[in-house]
């Protein structure tokens, strides 16, 4: 009996088995779900959630004076802010369901979210 | 005075041989670090493969049984949620070998060896372990992301065993062929 280390049942199986795990990458590694709605939470507390499709001028009023928030074309940032750092505004432009950037020192945060799960911050275990 | 004689015939014999080594395959590996949870080489497999295509589908099935209930008493995750992620992972794979034997004796210009057998065992497996860890221990979507790389493992090492198990698989028949002409000169 000295047959190849393959047959050709082998063969078959191994390429239908590749091409499921190739599937499942495909199905299950897709990019990041867009969204399309931002919550916007002043000192932990929403005021209010906004659909990304219509492109407008937020001010909010954190609690060190007014920053602006703009959303245009599905995206969202901040384009104005009383703080310091400025790592909010440095945050750019967000589309993805889960991102989210804050301003702390005037309290204010954004979480955008959409259809399909939310993207993994982590996993443990 | 009645008695019950229990006599092991050839094919228990084989079976606790098999199941012995099986075990002790299983228990060195359990002790070995794996990097990601759920991802093993299962070694074991090799052996449950060679009493597959040497002895057939009910001793493979007894091998692989006894080896999943004894490995676990003697690792001590009998009964934990480990354990039924291995049980069913082997109830899986133990059906897709099934299947493929039937297979092999319907189509046997497509039939499967050890390579083929191996790694539609090893998918099975982790779909199968896969699908018990989401659906009782961590219903979250999030596992699904780990779905893709522990198929990946999955099909690596299946390919792996498979080799493994074809290697003893040929060295055995060889061992056969000279078993049966003991006389030969030289």
């Amino acid at each position: 009996m000295t047959r190849g280390l393959l047959s050709r049942g082998d063969v078959l199986a191994v390429t239908l088995a590749a091409a499921c795990v190739g599937g499942l990458y495909a199905r299950f590694w897709q990019p990041a779900v867009a969204a399309d709605t931002v919550e916007v939470r002043v000192a932990g507390t929403s005021i209010g959630r906004y659909p990304l499709q219509i492109n407008r001028s937020l001010t909010v009023e954190g609690s060190r004076g007014p920053l602006l928030l703009t959303i245009e074309d599905g995206r969202v940032r901040f384009s104005k802010s009383p703080c310091r750092n400025q790592i909010c505004v440095h945050s750019g432009w967000l589309s993805h369901s889960g991102d989210a950037a804050a301003c702390l020192p005037s309290r204010v945060s954004i979480t955008l979210s959409g259809h399909g799960s939310e993207a993994l911050d982590a996993v443990s275990f | 005075m009645n008695t019950i004689m229990l006599t092991a015939d050839r094919d228990d014999r084989i079976i606790a041989g098999f199941a012995a080594l099986a075990i002790v395959i299983h228990v060195l590996e359990a002790g070995f670090p794996s990097p990601i949870p759920g991802v093993k080489p299962g070694l074991a497999n090799v052996v449950t493969l060679i009493v597959l295509l040497r002895h057939g589908l009910r001793s493979a099935l007894w091998v692989a049984l006894l080896r999943v209930i004894v490995g676990s008493l003697l690792v001590g995750s009998f009964m934990t949620p480990g354990f039924w992620l291995s049980a069913s992972g082997a109830a899986g794979s133990l059906t897709v070998l099934a299947a493929a034997s039937i297979w092999n004796r319907a189509l046997p210009g497509w039939g499967l060896s050890a390579v083929g057998l191996s790694v539609l065992s090893a998918l099975a497996h982790m779909s199968l372990q896969f699908f018990t860890a989401y659906t009782v221990f961590v219903p979250h979507s999030g596992l699904l992301r780990l779905l893709p790389p522990l198929m990946t493992a999955a099909l690596a090492f299946g390919v792996a065993t498979g080799i493994a198990a074809s290697a003893v698989l040929q060295r055995l028949s060889e061992a056969d062929a000279a078993a049966q002409t003991p006389h030969s000169e030289g």
